[in-house]
């Protein structure tokens, strides 16, 4: 990742407002979310937007949509960031892809 | 719990209790709703295998999702897969479903109904063309296999559960429950006990005007404020979102250890 500092991303500023939008403001959350995010991008040896862009081909008309293959191995990625690191910070990654309009589903323990 | 309230609390339960089973009479209780759903033709067309969550491994349940069906194939406990059977309108020529609609009184001759009627006419004239075009007979197939769901999702909630119709994986599912070729996947519909509240509200819809006409599309059918409240006091209509919905839908997610 670059030196960039991680909320000058654009898939930053809009996960933070999606979340905001969803759950009310919460200034206490980005901090913490915003580490585990530093994490992920260092594993994935790509920055923030680099990874949604991976994940979204732009289409006529101004929409996005999801790149299946990639998608999936993101999946994996989180899956493997998460044994590592724990729920929360599997989660909070989940929540970077959802609130750039990636569909990434949790999954519940039984 | 009476039809109309049934019908005004129905909502898609997303988040169910994971470790409470649903008492198997209740699942046939579904089932045998969804049975006595109104069919054309009196033909076969809606199929159901039931699934139990915990009979399923963790890997065949994961190759189930797509980017919409996730968390919630996780938590509700049964799973009624609904198929269309694509060889229902044939099946009923050869059983002669119409034939018994004469003879039990439900197609009378005051309505031009007869056996012979039915072996020259409708047969040929009408089901055999249904049954020999592709696409006439999927959107048949489709469209009278949904009234049976649709009875078999109010039955659920009669009965006080949570139910939801979802998509899956068709091909997964298909292969999990061996079902026939002939057997097309519409819906999962998910079944247990909920854990979200159905006083969150019902869920938003366009004006009542703008879905209803009378004689022409053009003249909307004018929605009649007294009988509104009437169905309110009744419960047909409720409240649409609450202000601590959100606050519900955070506690649920952190309670499952879901994404935000």
């Amino acid at each position: 990742m670059s030196d960039r500092q991680t909320e000058s991303y654009r898939r930053v500023a809009l996960w933070i407002d999606g979340y905001r939008r969803s759950w009310g403001d919460q200034p206490d959350e980005p901090a913490i979310k915003l580490e585990h995010l530093d994490a992920f991008c260092e594993l994935a040896g790509k920055n923030p937007d680099e990874i949604i862009d991976d994940c979204l081909r732009q289409v006529e008309g101004g929409y996005e949509t999801i790149r299946y293959k990639a998608r999936h191995r993101y999946i994996d990625l989180i899956a493997d960031f998460e044994r590592e690191r724990g729920r929360d910070a599997g989660n909070t990654i989940r929540s970077f892809f959802i609130h750039n309009g990636v569909a990434m589903g949790g999954r519940v323990a039984l | 719990m009476e039809f109309k309230k049934v019908v005004g609390t129905r909502r898609s339960i997303r988040y169910y209790q994971p470790w409470r089973p649903v008492e198997r009479e209740k699942i046939q209780t579904i089932l045998e709703a969804a049975r006595l759903s109104f069919r054309g033709v009196n033909a076969p067309f809606a199929k159901a295998v039931v699934v139990y969550r915990d009979d399923v491994t963790e890997e065949q349940r994961e190759g189930l999702k797509d980017p919409t069906t996730t968390a919630q194939l996780d938590m509700a406990p049964v799973w009624i897969n609904w198929f269309g059977n694509l060889q229902a309108v044939e099946t009923a020529i050869e059983r002669g479903t119409l034939k018994q609609l004469v003879d039990v009184g439900a197609l009378p001759p005051s309505h031009g109904w007869s056996h012979r009627y039915v072996e020259n006419v409708v047969i040929p004239q009408v089901l055999r063309p249904i049954a020999d075009s592709e696409t006439i007979n999927l959107v048949l197939t489709c469209r009278e296999s949904f009234a049976a769901v649709a009875f078999a999702v109010l039955a659920a909630v009669d009965q006080g559960l949570g139910t939801m119709l979802t998509s899956m994986n068709p091909g997964a599912i298909t292969e999990l429950v061996k079902a026939p070729s002939h057997w097309t996947f519409l819906v999962n519909q998910l079944v247990g006990y909920p854990a979200e509240t159905t006083e969150g509200g019902q869920r938003p819809r366009e004006p009542f005007e703008e879905m209803f006409f009378s004689g022409t599309v053009d003249i909307p059918f004018e929605r009649d404020e007294v009988l509104v409240a009437k169905l309110r006091d009744e419960g047909m209509i409720q409240d649409q979102g609450q202000p601590w919905r959100h606050q519900e839908l955070r506690s649920l997610a952190r309670m499952y250890g879901l994404p935000e």
